[in-house]
C-alpha cells in the first residue's frame, strides 16, 4: 500500500516536471521569443486574475502598450499613427500591433532581422509583413535607422528601393500611397530626406506628424 | 398684423434653439468645439486650484488647459515649449513637468515663465505640492526617484536612497501628498522580472518608507497592475487609477484594504481607457479623471463618497 502511494507521488512529480520543461521549451507559434527589453510574459500578461479584458482585442493591446509607452509611463513615449488634422485624405488609425510584433524582432524576407519589432507574421509567412491600408499585404524590411544615426541607409525607414529589387519595403514607405514623398511604388518623389531617420521630424510620439 | 408680430419672434426662437451649438455634455469636455474652447488631445495629469477649477496638462499640443469645474468648459490657458506631464498649483503659481526639456518649469496663471526647479530631472511624470510646508515633490520616472524642492525651486533632497538592493521604487509614475499626515504616496509599476509587484509606496517627508499598499494579493490575486495618478481625501483614503484595467480604486491607508472600485476598461459611459490621473473636489466629493484615449476629462459625480 505504502509503495503504491510512493509510486503514485513519484509519477505525479515526474509528469509535473515534464510539464514545466515543456512549457518553457515550447512557445506557441504566434508568440515566438520575447524581446529582451520586455522581460518575460508576466510583464504584460497576468495569467491569473488578469485585469481588464486582457489582450482580447487591438484596443486593449494599445492601452497595454501605452501603459508604459504612453505619456504617463517610464518607457519611450509613442503614439498611434493617424493622419494630420484637416487632411483631405480619408482618416486612418494604425495602432501598435498594425506595425509591430510585440513578441519578437522578426526575420525579414532578406533573412535579416528587423529592428524595433517591425513587421508581423501574416498569412503563414515566416518573415515580417505588414497589412497595408490600401496595398494589400507587403513585406517590410527595417534593418537600419538611416544615415542620420551613422548607419547605412539601405533598408531604413524609406530608402527608395536602394537594393534595386523593385519593392519599396522600408517601414514608412511600405504603406504610403497618398503622401507627398516616398510612395510604395516607383511613382512620385523619392528624394525627400532619402535614407534618413524619418522620425526625427515625423515624431512617433506625435502620431508621426511633423 | 398681430399674427405676423407673433410669428416673427417665434421663428427667431426656433432658429436660436435649434441652430446654436449644443451645450457641453457632462463629463465630456471634448465635445465643445466653439472658438476659444480647447479640444483636448492627450490629457495626462490634472490638479485643482483653490477656486475649484482644474488645470490639465495636454501632452500632444503642449498646452496647459483650464477646465471649469461647474460648466466643464475647457479653455487653453497657455502653451509651453515642449510636452507637459506633471502639473501642480500653489500660491498662484503653476508647476509643469516638461518632458522635452527635462525640467519642471514654474508659470504664472497668465502663462509667464517665472523660473524652473533647480535639479537634475529626466522625466517629470507627476508633481505634488504641500503649499503650507513649502514642499514640491517631483516623480522622475526615468531616474526612478522622487525629488523634493522648495516652492521657490531650491533642491532639498532625493529619495529613496541610491542603494540598488533596496529597489523601493522601480517604475514610479504618479504622486500625491497628504499634508495633514505629512505623507507622500507614490504609485509604482514594480518590476515583475525581479518579483517586485505593482504597489503604492508611502513615505514621510524625509523620504523614509512608512508603508506599502500592494497590488498583488495572495498567490494569484491581482488588485491593480498599472497604478498611475493618485489622490488622498480629507479622511486619508487613497484614490488610484489603474491605466490598464481602467479602474478607479480606493484603499484604506492603514490596512491597505480595497474600500471601493469604480469604472473599468471600456468605451461605454463611465468606463475608461488609459486613465492617467485623478483629483477629488473636497467640497463636493466629485472625482475628475483624465481619460487619455478618449481625449477628455471625466466627471464622476459624488465618486469620492465611500
Amino acid at each position: 500500500m505504502m509503495n503504491r502511494r510512493i509510486l503514485l507521488s513519484l509519477s505525479f512529480g515526474f509528469v509535473f516536471f515534464i510539464a514545466i520543461i515543456a512549457v518553457n521549451v515550447y512557445r506557441p507559434e504566434s508568440t515566438g521569443a520575447l524581446n529582451p527589453w520586455h522581460g518575460d510574459c508576466s510583464i504584460c500578461h497576468s495569467v491569473h486574475s488578469a485585469p481588464g479584458q486582457a489582450l482580447s482585442n487591438d484596443a486593449v493591446v494599445e492601452v497595454l502598450c501605452l501603459s508604459c509607452h504612453g505619456p504617463g509611463g517610464s518607457a519611450a513615449t509613442v503614439e498611434v499613427h493617424t493622419n494630420t488634422s484637416g487632411s483631405s485624405y480619408p482618416s486612418f488609425r494604425m495602432t501598435c500591433i498594425d506595425c509591430h510584433n510585440t513578441h519578437d524582432n522578426m526575420l525579414n524576407c532578406f533573412t535579416g532581422i528587423n529592428l524595433k519589432s517591425v513587421g508581423r507574421k501574416i498569412t503563414g509567412a515566416t518573415y515580417a509583413r505588414i497589412s497595408t491600408p490600401n496595398s494589400g499585404i507587403r513585406e517590410v524590411v527595417f534593418e537600419s535607422r538611416g544615415t542620420s544615426v551613422g548607419d547605412p541607409s539601405l533598408h531604413s525607414f524609406a530608402d527608395a528601393d536602394q537594393d534595386g529589387n523593385g519593392t519599396y519595403d522600408g517601414s514608412c514607405e511600405v504603406c504610403h500611397t497618398l503622401t507627398r514623398f516616398h510612395h510604395n511604388n516607383s511613382g512620385g518623389n523619392h528624394n525627400h530626406q532619402l535614407g534618413r531617420t524619418c522620425t526625427n521630424c515625423h515624431n512617433h510620439d506625435n502620431h508621426f506628424h511633423r | 398684423m398681430k399674427k405676423k408680430a407673433l410669428f416673427i419672434p417665434f421663428i427667431f426662437f426656433v432658429i436660436v434653439v435649434f441652430c446654436c451649438p449644443s451645450t457641453i455634455l457632462a463629463g465630456n469636455v471634448s465635445k465643445n468645439k466653439k472658438p476659444g474652447v480647447h479640444q483636448l488631445r492627450s490629457p495626462v495629469r490634472l490638479t485643482m486650484t483653490p477656486g475649484g477649477d482644474l488645470l490639465v496638462s495636454d501632452y500632444q499640443p503642449g498646452m496647459i488647459v483650464m477646465v471649469n469645474h461647474k460648466s466643464l468648459k475647457t479653455t487653453p490657458l497657455f502653451p509651453i515649449e515642449g510636452r507637459p506631464l506633471g502639473i501642480a498649483y500653489a500660491r498662484g503659481h503653476i508647476y509643469v513637468g516638461n518632458a522635452s526639456k527635462k525640467c519642471v518649469e514654474v508659470y504664472s496663471r497668465g502663462g509667464k515663465k517665472l523660473y524652473q526647479l533647480n535639479g537634475e530631472i529626466k522625466k517629470p511624470t507627476d508633481i505634488a505640492v504641500d503649499a503650507k510646508q513649502g514642499c514640491v515633490f517631483v516623480v522622475d520616472a526615468a531616474q526612478k526617484k522622487v525629488n523634493l524642492f522648495t516652492l521657490k525651486g531650491k533642491f532639498i533632497r532625493t529619495f529613496p536612497g541610491s542603494d540598488p538592493e533596496n529597489e523601493i521604487l522601480t517604475n514610479p509614475t504618479g504622486i500625491a501628498v497628504n499634508p495633514a499626515a505629512k505623507e507622500v504616496f507614490v504609485s509604482d509599476y514594480g518590476d515583475k522580472t525581479k518579483y517586485i509587484y505593482p504597489r503604492i509606496q508611502i513615505f514621510d517627508y524625509n523620504g523614509n518608507l512608512l508603508d506599502t499598499i500592494p497590488g498583488k494579493q495572495g498567490m494569484f490575486g491581482t488588485r491593480f497592475s498599472r497604478p498611475q495618478g493618485l489622490a488622498v481625501d480629507e479622511s486619508g483614503h487613497v484614490f488610484m487609477v489603474d491605466c490598464y484595467s481602467g479602474e478607479i480604486m480606493v484603499f484604506d491607508r492603514y490596512n491597505g484594504n480595497t474600500l471601493k472600485t469604480m469604472a473599468g476598461y471600456g468605451t461605454d459611459p463611465g468606463q475608461l481607457r488609459l486613465p492617467l490621473d485623478i483629483v477629488i473636489d473636497p467640497g463636493t466629493n466629485d472625482i475628475y479623471v483624465t481619460h487619455n484615449r478618449a481625449a477628455r476629462v471625466e466627471l464622476f459625480k459624488n465618486g469620492g463618497a465611500l
